[in-house]
């Protein structure tokens, strides 16, 4: 069908300025997946807003089923026929899976809500789509994979025939993604059109049929996927060739840095969360912990950079040990810590991208003239760091908040990699950020090692830790379970063994990770 | 001490102090259900309290000068759900702190009721030289004839009974109506409510208007069938205690109910200790002794809760 859905010339500016899609066009035809690639700021997300009527153009034209529409509401945009799926989900956690697909539409009898009826419905379109869920399950006690069927449940259930899906795997484990790729298959064959909002181009590759690339605003074109590469997609998004795969130099460990021995920790309920791990990081190299989330990484990370408590086992820095200083003190040992969630943990975002930059140096000398800031040696420091981690932004001024993913963790990596460094803690460190983003930070750490810091590094996509890691270890249910001094000759297929409990290597070889 | 526990034996054998902890329960079991169904819409009804007095006032003014205490009860309930509706205006549509909202209804409640009563009566703590009405009291055939059993249940104020009811009532609205579904949604997760369509503060306003109602029944029944009249602070904190009450009953009827009557105990007993040779003034905080014990059994229950949920996901 011709004009089955046109956004023509879209421009959208915000009230605070921001020019987020300048004259973008995009189609789509009924029955595929189109992905819409771009780096986090690059308008993706507004587009998507656009079309689900949560903002609205200010200039440019949407025509649906060939009829031009206007969506101001996402009321208005569900009655079109579109569906949006959240990153994060929108369900309430005590009701049911039947109860959160019918809430607003829920079938009556009189005045009372029609429970069976309520379950028949889910039922029948759970059915007639191949999802295999229970709809008396409560939303809490269902995995996120389930959640996200939820959501396309609840979209399809309303009539969408266009589904919008933000970074729908981000937050899949690699079976439910695979999943959620057969489901959406089956959903293109029934007629379904799907928008995949995504950074991983080879999702995209996988899957879709055609690819729309965004940057700055603008549709850099539209693309069948079977005619382009993934290198070329991401040229497209960023300006410039990627290198996806950081090429580093061996690494030339020498002293020990961080010391990890027989550390055991519990969770609040007295579970064990860490069951006896040891290693060693030294200077010069890169040790990556790859893992299902969940299998003790945050523990240990806890205990390494001051937020852990309790527990028994060893945990030094230089041969010195750190499980009573607390976090200052750490930092003067050299700790580093790019941590998880930039968003609760690694910013202010309140405030500015200087005041942010400068927090951890504040009591230097060179930074403080005891009674006042020296604020001239801050604002010519921070300056130049948002210039060497380019960071792109109106000012030094500008609160963090108001950045993109990727530019607010560039600032979280700016402030800790221009504090004293001699151990980097990297959790997720390129988690949701653009393709440039990534490769920036990425380099940036590898050079870190080069200049002799010891750098640790949890990251759930394996791509990250495989190409980043000089030797390699893998956590399962709190323990280490495997041991890679060398990484380069592992594969995916063999990571995924040892994550997901398969394997096992045998005492000897996982204590290869622990050097005196 | 023998007398002590003789007397205190006395109460507790006594079928007057049973028909008394059912009564006193009713004012409380209503604001409690109030406090619950605005609580589980996500809109802490703080303002509980304020509503409870001008109810009551409104109710005795109207019965006054009616000369009908239905009327006098209609007019406190229409007095009630528009201070819901004003908890609603304040906090839903002008985006105040719905806890501030709360604690000015309250601030006005006591002020403007102190205020009015000498506007309308010349005297400054009573309506006393008004007539206003008292609700009927119901004795229930059959029942009122089984021994003890009858004394204690049957003779109510007809707004006792239905406190009881409104408990049932309450239960249905909440967990078998679709309005009920809405609610507990917005309450639980806005976002997810708004995302279908269905619309946030309506039933946030509608949830805070049958608050307001039930502060209104809660009302009534201080001043047209706990007294006669309206005084100054008639509530004495009622509108507090069951906030406290719905917080411990997880603002289910229910459990709603079981809270209250456990304050109505207490109240009760206040009222009869009195007979024990301890201070008057200790008695009298013994309702408000038993919220402090009550919202502290009520945290660690939370607290277990949250530790279960947490192993049940792991």
């Amino acid at each position: 069908m011709k004009d089955f859905l046109v956004m023509e010339n879209i421009t959208k500016v915000y009230d605070n300025g921001v020019m987020a899609n300048d004259n973008v066009c995009f189609s789509a035809e009924k029955g595929e997946i189109h992905a819409i690639c771009g780096e986090n700021g690059a308008g993706k997300s507004t587009l998507m807003k656009l079309l689900f009527g949560v903002e609205q153009p200010n200039q440019g034209r949407i025509i649906i089923r060939g009829e031009e529409v206007k969506l101001t509401s996402p009321l208005k945009a569900i009655e079109m026929g579109i569906g949006m799926v959240y990153q994060h989900f929108v369900l309430v956690p005590s009701l049911t899976i039947a109860e959160n697909v019918m809430l607003g539409i829920e079938p009556k009898k009189g005045i009372l809500f029609d429970k069976d009826k309520a379950v028949e419905l889910t039922r029948a379109i759970c059915e007639k789509y191949n999802f295999d869920i229970d709809p008396l399950a409560k939303i809490e006690d269902i995995s996120v994979g389930v959640k996200q069927k939820v959501e396309i449940i609840k979209a399809l259930i309303r009539g969408a025939e266009i589904l919008i899906l933000d970074e729908p795997t981000a937050v899949l484990t690699p079976q439910e993604t695979k999943e959620l790729f057969e489901q959406l298959k089956l959903l293109r064959e029934a007629g379904h059109t799907i928008i995949f909002i995504s950074h991983k181009l080879n999702e995209v590759k996988y899957l879709c049929d055609r690819v729309t690339i965004i940057r700055h605003g603008r549709t850099m074109g539209t693309h069948n996927v079977a005619d382009v590469t993934e290198a070329d997609i991401s040229r497209l998004m960023v300006g410039a060739d990627v290198e996806l795969t950081i090429s580093k130099t061996e690494a030339k460990p020498k002293d020990a840095v961080l010391r990890v021995k027989n550390l055991v920790t519990y969770n609040e309920l007295g579970k064990k969360t860490l069951n006896g791990v040891s290693f060693t990081v030294r200077e010069g190299e890169i040790l990556g912990i790859a893992g299902v989330e969940g299998n003790g990484q945050r523990a240990l990370i806890n205990m390494i950079t001051g937020f852990g408590e309790g527990g028994s086992g060893e945990v030094s820095i230089n041969g010195k040990d750190i499980r009573s200083l607390n976090i200052k003190q750490l930092r003067q040992e050299g700790l580093v810590h790019v941590p998880e969630d930039r968003n609760v943990m690694g910013v202010a975002k309140n405030m500015s991208i200087r005041e942010n930059l400068i927090a951890d140096k504040i009591n230097l000398p060179k930074y403080n003239k005891k009674l006042t800031l020296n604020d001239d040696a801050i604002d010519e420091d921070t300056q130049q760091w948002i210039k060497d981690f380019d960071v792109v932004c109106s000012g030094s001024e500008q609160p963090v908040g108001m950045l993109s993913g990727g530019n607010v963790q560039k600032v979280v990596v700016a402030r800790e990699l221009t504090s004293y460094t001699k151990l980097i803690v990297c959790d997720q460190p390129t988690r949701g950020i653009d393709v440039g983003a990534t490769e920036f930070i990425r380099k940036r750490l590898v050079q870190k090692r080069d200049e002799g810091n010891a750098v640790l590094l949890v990251s759930a996509d394996l791509g990250e830790v495989m190409n980043l890691s000089d030797k390699l270890i893998v956590m399962y249910g709190g323990e280490i379970v495997a041991y890679f001094p060398d990484v380069t000759d592992i594969t995916e297929e063999d990571l995924g063994f040892y994550m997901l409990g398969i394997k096992k290597m045998t005492a000897e070889e996982i204590g290869g990770a622990y050097v005196e | 001490m023998t007398g002590f526990w003789e007397n205190l034996a006395g109460i507790f054998t006594n079928a007057n102090f049973y028909f008394a902890v059912i009564r006193v329960t009713a004012p409380i079991l209503f604001a409690t259900l109030g406090c619950a169904i605005a609580e589980k819409a996500g809109s802490t009804n703080m303002g509980m309290e304020g509503i409870m007095l001008v109810s009551a006032f409104t109710g005795v003014i109207a019965s006054a000068f009616s000369g009908s205490v239905w009327v006098g009860l209609i007019a406190a309930l229409i007095a009630g759900v528009l201070m819901g509706l004003v908890v609603a205006y304040f906090a839903l549509k002008l985006k105040v702190d719905i806890i501030l909202v709360g604690i000015a209804v309250n601030l006005i409640g006591t002020g403007l009721t102190g205020f009015l009563i000498y506007v309308f009566t010349g005297d400054r703590s009573t309506t006393t030289s008004l007539q206003s009405g008292m609700l009927p009291q119901l004795n229930i055939p059959g029942l009122q004839d089984i021994p003890v059993l009858g004394s204690i249940l049957s003779g109510h104020n007809i707004l006792t009974y239905l406190s009881y009811i409104m408990v049932a009532i309450m239960a249905f609205l909440m967990y078998k109506t679709c309005l009920g579904l809405r609610i507990r949604a917005v309450g639980e997760n806005p976002d997810a409510a708004a995302s279908v369509g269905v619309g946030v503060n309506k039933t946030k306003t509608i949830a805070l208007a049958i608050s307001g109602l039930m502060g209104g029944f809660a009302g009534a029944f201080m001043s047209m069938a706990y007294l006669s009249y309206f005084a100054k602070g008639i509530t004495a904190g009622r509108g507090y205690i069951a906030l406290a009450a719905c917080a411990m009953g997880s603002a289910n009827p229910l459990g709603s109910m079981l809270t209250s009557i456990l304050f109505g105990f207490f109240y009760a007993l206040s009222t009869y200790a009195r007979t024990l040779n301890i201070p008057d003034q200790l008695v009298t905080t013994l309702p408000y002794l038993a919220t402090l014990v009550g919202l502290v059994i009520y945290s660690i229950k939370v607290r277990q809760n949250e530790l279960k949920k947490l192993n049940t996901k792991e």
